[in-house]
């Protein structure tokens, strides 16, 4: 069973250090875990945990929603530096490139889930749809900060407040 | 002159004081801080001004880089001094050298995505801040009326602790968890 809040997280490589921020605070070290890399096309690095770390690579702490923060050591593919990339912890299906995509059958339900980033006015907001972005059911949202201000083209629907 | 590189990258560093913000904004967001502070909210200020010379070597070295721009007719700014053309032995252009000194700013800023020339951080009416919370809180607004938030998130996304900012003159943009300003964008 996949679940998306504990499956899915957000890595990226800072410094030499790729860290992941997940609300999973029971990945052990060599735990596969598959990164969707959006920038500067989409396509699919796999890395494995290395060791937890206190806090994320920005300095976040873990003090809320469950968020748990990891280094990765990269396995296969490479990661542009300071891009995020969607983490995906086993999926019921795996990865694979499909045109300019990465899709994936990543709970099981037999129909295919696409992942999507774009820019609003600091940050990127990642998103995993079921279908595809934007005309599908979106069904996990994430935010990263960037620390400089960019030209927004995120639609409301990538930026909406997560439905229950 | 001196020509591009990562050196010019430690120049016009990002603020996190909230001296550096203008008036009346910079009032309006220590009054909230405040209050926040009072709740017993946890608050971590990260950027306040961005320096538009900052900013405006971000952009043109992004777009250097990216072919996106000619270096000869990138326009000049006042206070920054920098030669984004780089010359051979002989003098000539070197175009080479050129994108790579660009390059070079671009991965030390640690730039992903295309930077914007104008904000309302470069104009120092910005905050960028973490917000969080247990529980439930109780807050004065402006008019120093308790407002009683209990809904979730706990955080700097809830709408009950957007409307009071907004009695500061501190507004929320949506979009960006971290980021309130003058007037929300």
């Amino acid at each position: 069973m996949f679940h998306y809040d504990s499956g899915l997280g957000v890595a990226s490589e800072r410094s030499g250090t790729i860290c992941l921020t997940i609300a999973n605070r029971n990945l052990p070290a060599g735990q596969p875990v598959s990164l969707v890399v959006l920038t500067p096309q989409q396509g699919v690095a796999q890395a494995e945990v290395l060791r937890v770390l206190p806090t994320g690579c920005m300095g976040e702490d873990a003090a809320h929603a469950n968020r748990a923060f990891y280094e990765l050591r990269l396995v296969k593919g490479t990661l542009p530096s300071v891009a995020p990339a969607i983490a995906v912890v086993n999926p019921v299906q795996p990865l694979r490139q499909s045109g300019n995509s990465v899709v994936a059958d990543l709970d099981g339900d037999h129909r295919l889930e696409y992942f999507r980033q774009c820019t609003s006015s600091e940050g990127v907001h990642l998103t995993v749809w079921a279908g595809k972005p934007l005309t599908g059911k979106r069904l996990w949202h994430e935010y990263f900060y960037l620390g400089y201000d960019v030209e927004p083209n995120c639609t409301d629907k990538d930026v909406a407040d997560d439905l229950p | 002159m001196t020509p591009s590189g990562p050196e010019w990258v430690k120049q016009f560093p990002t603020s996190s004081s909230l001296d550096d913000l203008k008036e009346p904004f910079r009032t309006n967001v220590r009054n909230f801080l405040a209050a926040l502070s009072a709740s017993g909210a946890r608050v971590v200020v990260s950027d306040t001004y961005r320096p538009p010379q900052r900013v405006y070597l971000m952009h043109w070295a992004f777009a250097i880089t990216n072919g996106a721009a000619n270096p000869a007719k990138v326009p000049s700014m006042d206070g920054v001094d920098i030669q984004w053309v780089h010359t051979d032995a002989v003098g000539n252009p070197d175009p080479a050298a050129t994108t790579a000194a660009a390059a070079a700013m671009v991965k030390a800023y640690g730039i992903v995505f295309a930077p914007a020339l104008i904000s309302r951080h470069t104009e120092g009416l910005a905050v960028d801040m973490t917000i969080s919370w247990s529980g439930s809180l109780t807050i004065n607004n402006a008019s120093s009326s308790p407002v009683i938030i209990a809904a979730p998130p706990a955080n700097g996304m809830n709408p009950g602790l957007h409307a009071v900012g907004a009695t500061y003159g501190v507004i929320k943009l949506v979009s960006d968890p971290p980021h309130w300003s003058s007037d929300g964008h």
